[in-house]
């Protein structure tokens, strides 16, 4: 019977082992989607990137950098400070600093690009469904004086390029 | 024999003196003498007399190199000709008087330059007085000494060298087409003149002695064109005769669209309009055309035109001036050079209400274009010409902004909500990260099928108006202004104002006005009106120049200051906790204050930026809160790349 016990933890020890050995040298990159602005301002692209693990914050800040390709345009200005993201039953808050409504965007298309680039990267993670967006701390009625930012964003796919409007319509 | 002859030769001699003496004193008494060649001057113009012993047929012409007029008398013989007479004054340098043949006696007075003149003739006791005045006034006998056609733009005329104003009468020729132009009393000093003209009207003018005092000028023509002589011109010597298009004919005809009025001229016209009210008219000026008589009275009205009027309005400029019974714009069109067509349309959004809102606006200056303009400045410009052009069109406008102030967005739609108007549109300039997006788009709400008939509407006739690339109509669902709208409502991005050249073109007047025709077409063709016209969109009527509201008045407003409610102004910027502020600015001029004034607030907290050196700068600490701003400058924020205070208000 001590044998047995014995044989029966050094068997879980060697299964955990084993687990622990594969969560370490397991996959470490993972491929997700930024979405940025076509050129001419139309559309969302999405650009394929890895990440080493889903972290939303992380993955704000990259789109917040801009793309390294040439062929698409970021959809924020530059240098703006990190806004906190947090995650709660679903709903990502995305929380920006002041300096996000100062300068650089404007426009029904810079926001609306802005924005979904911004719900549609983040709504690709199953865990999200919807993004909340503040302003420190804040919900505000529009950023730009455009979209309605009061309330969660759910993604909107018509915006992403080469989108087949006549696949999802409803009539 | 010889001698017989002789005597018969001297008696033959004395016979015919005998017959010569017994002749002799009636011929001499029938002999008419210059007696006298005399000067003197009256009535501001000189003048040579010539003294005879009786009336005697003369005729005078005038030569050239040096200039002289020489006049001829018949039958008459100057005693001790030839000789010299001293009669200087003024423009006659004097004469010389000569027996030209046995009966012909010629007096010839040198004169300074070519003149006009005339001789009278008159009795003075036995003696008959010939009087040769000189004059460059209009009835005495002119030298023209050539014509030359000129053009600029609609200008046309020939100038025609005289001495002097003479007469003209102007006819015209069929087949070929001509208008001849007779000038009287005048002669030509140079030979046959003819010349050939490259003119749109004007192919080929001559210019020839017609009669002893007519010179005729004909011009060969391409279109029938109207002349019209002006007065001399004694510092140039030239009589200009203006060459106009005649305004033909006007015809109305009414259809599904209003109102078509036609007016044709005999050739090409550069016609240009204005909208006046009270009382409401029409008027077109048509610069180088002149009216056909009559043509006022074969129009008959209709509404909205209550009359018409037709004059010369300028020399050589016709101007026809529509009565309407409300002020309303003419969609007009050119069908070609010499036609010009107005469609005054029957109200298609008379009676309605059409809100317009201007977006953004006060501290929220919208997009902002690499230059530095501000989406709510231009938005404001065009907004007030679809204003102008929709009311002058008898519809009611609400416009959510008439001045530079950010009301919610809940105000802006409050008319659309409350069943107050029929149709709602927001104007915006839009706005990319990248500087190379460009074009037109509109919004719509999604699932509103009113509100996409709407933007439909709109948007194609804006981007046939302003040109730029059309990037369609789509529909949103989360527009803040077209979500809760009962009324169509559509939301028009007109161009990037942060693409350099849309930029440009945002805030140039006609643009913004082209873009505001597109949308005031766009409502009319909402409404069922003016649909299948084609618009020329190259020639606008001119409207009236636009009031600008004096800011400074309404700016005197107490701003008070409790604090900070933003954590990144306040470490950013600059935070005044508990300043309170009065700010006069009727202390400033408007101008001044566009640049030195800023309030920033995308949060609903207010701060207001002030000049260092304005009088307000005593209020909170100068210079540091410049300093401060141009940091955030260097970090790409363009708003704010100048110098200000700025103090936080909640």
């Amino acid at each position: 019977m001590k044998r047995f016990i014995i044989l029966a933890v050094g068997t879980l020890c060697i299964i955990l082992a084993i687990w622990g050995i594969f969560r370490l040298v397991g996959p470490k990159e993972i491929n997700i989607v930024l979405y940025f602005a076509s050129l001419d301002g139309q559309h969302l692209v999405p650009v394929e990137t890895k990440v080493p693990a889903v972290d939303l914050g992380q993955i704000v800040a990259l789109l917040l950098a801009g793309p390294q390709e040439a062929d698409v345009s970021a959809t924020f200005p530059q240098g703006l400070s990190q806004p906190k993201v947090t995650l709660h039953d679903g709903l990502v808050y995305v929380d920006f600093q002041g300096d996000l409504l100062v300068g650089g965007l404007g426009g029904t298309s810079g926001e609306t690009l802005a924005v979904y680039s911004l719900v549609n990267t983040l709504t690709q993670f199953a865990e999200v469904e919807a993004v909340q967006i503040l302003i420190e701390g804040q919900p505000v009625d529009s950023l730009f004086g455009h979209l309605d930012t009061s309330g969660p964003f759910v993604a909107d796919p018509s915006l992403v390029v080469g989108y087949d409007s006549t696949k999802n319509r409803i009539d | 024999m010889l001698r017989d002859l002789r005597i018969s030769r001297k008696l033959a001699l004395s016979f015919v003196v005998l017959l010569f003496l017994m002749v002799c004193p009636a011929s001499a008494q029938n002999t008419i003498e210059l007696i006298g060649v005399t000067s003197g001057e009256a009535d501001g113009v000189c003048y040579v007399e010539l003294t005879m012993t009786q009336s005697a047929e003369y005729n005078a012409f005038m030569l050239t190199a040096p200039e002289r007029l020489v006049v001829d008398l018949e039958d008459v013989v100057v005693p001790d000709a030839p000789k010299q007479v001293m009669v200087e004054n003024g423009i006659v340098k004097g004469a010389r008087v000569g027996q030209y043949t046995t009966e012909k006696a010629r007096v010839v007075i040198d004169l300074d330059c070519l003149v006009g003149y005339t001789v009278q003739s008159r009795s003075e006791g036995d003696n008959q007085i010939l009087r040769i005045t000189f004059s460059d006034s209009e009835g005495f006998v002119q030298n023209v000494t050539g014509a030359l056609f000129d053009r600029e733009s609609s200008n046309a005329r020939v100038a025609v060298a005289t001495t002097g104003q003479v007469s003209t009468r102007i006819s015209s020729l069929k087949d070929p087409l001509r208008l001849v132009i007779d000038l009287e009393p005048a002669v030509l000093v140079t030979p046959f003149q003819q010349l050939e003209i490259g003119d749109e009207a004007v192919r080929g003018l001559r210019l020839s002695q017609y009669t002893q005092d007519v010179v005729r000028i004909v011009l060969d023509l391409a279109y029938p064109l109207a002349a019209v002589a002006r007065e001399w011109d004694a510092a140039t010597g030239i009589l200009p005769i203006d060459l106009y298009y005649r305004l033909a004919s006007l015809d109305m005809s009414v259809n599904e669209h209003g109102v078509e009025v036609i007016a044709s001229c005999s050739g090409p016209m550069e016609p240009s309009s204005h909208l006046l009210k009270e009382p409401a008219r029409f008027f077109v000026d048509v610069p180088g055309t002149v009216p056909m008589p009559g043509l006022e009275s074969s129009f008959n009205p209709c509404p909205p035109i209550t009359g018409v009027r037709i004059a010369e309005h300028l020399p050589g400029q016709t101007r026809l001036v529509f009565d309407l019974d409300y002020p309303i714009l003419p969609a007009v069109t050119r069908p070609d050079a010499s036609t010009l067509s107005m469609v005054f349309p029957t109200r298609p959004v008379a009676g309605k209400t059409v809100t317009i809102d201007p977006g953004h606006g006060g501290y929220a200056p919208g997009a902002i274009g690499p230059s530095g303009a501000y989406e709510k400045d231009v938005v404001l410009a065009i907004s007030q010409i679809l204003e102008q052009m929709l009311t002058t069109s008898g519809a009611n406008v609400i416009l959510t902004r008439a001045s530079d102030i950010n009301p919610t967005w809940a105000a802006r739609i409050q008319s659309a909500q409350q069943d107050q108007t029929d149709l709602f549109i927001s104007i915006h300039a839009n706005g990319a990260i990248r500087q190379q997006a460009e074009g037109t788009e509109t919004f719509y709400q999604t699932g509103r099928d009113d509100g996409r008939k709407l933007a439909m509407a709109v948007h194609s006739e804006l981007v046939k108006t302003i040109n730029r690339i059309d990037r369609g109509v789509k529909a949103r669902g989360d527009l803040l202004v077209l979500r809760q709208a009962e009324v169509p409502a559509i939301l028009v991005e007109v161009a990037f104002i942060t693409h350099p050249e849309e930029e440009k073109l945002l805030k140039d007047p006609d643009f913004q006005k082209q873009a505001a025709l597109g949308i005031f077409l766009g409502i009319n063709q909402y409404f069922g009106g003016q649909r299948g016209i084609t618009y020329d969109h190259t020639w606008l009527p001119e409207l009236e120049p636009m009031q600008k509201e004096e800011t400074s008045q309404i700016l005197d407003v107490k701003l008070e200051a409790k604090g900070p409610s933003s954590q990144w102004l306040r470490d950013e910027l600059l935070v005044l906790p508990e300043v309170e502020l009065l700010w006069r600015a009727s202390k400033l001029p408007p101008k001044q204050l566009e640049r030195n004034f800023f309030i920033l607030g995308p949060l609903g907290i207010p701060a207001v930026g002030l000049h260092p050196e304005s009088n307000v700068a005593e209020a909170g600490s100068s210079g540091l809160a410049g300093t401060r701003i141009a940091k955030t400058a260097e970090r790409g924020q363009t708003a704010f790349e100048r110098d200000y205070l700025l103090y936080m208000i909640d």
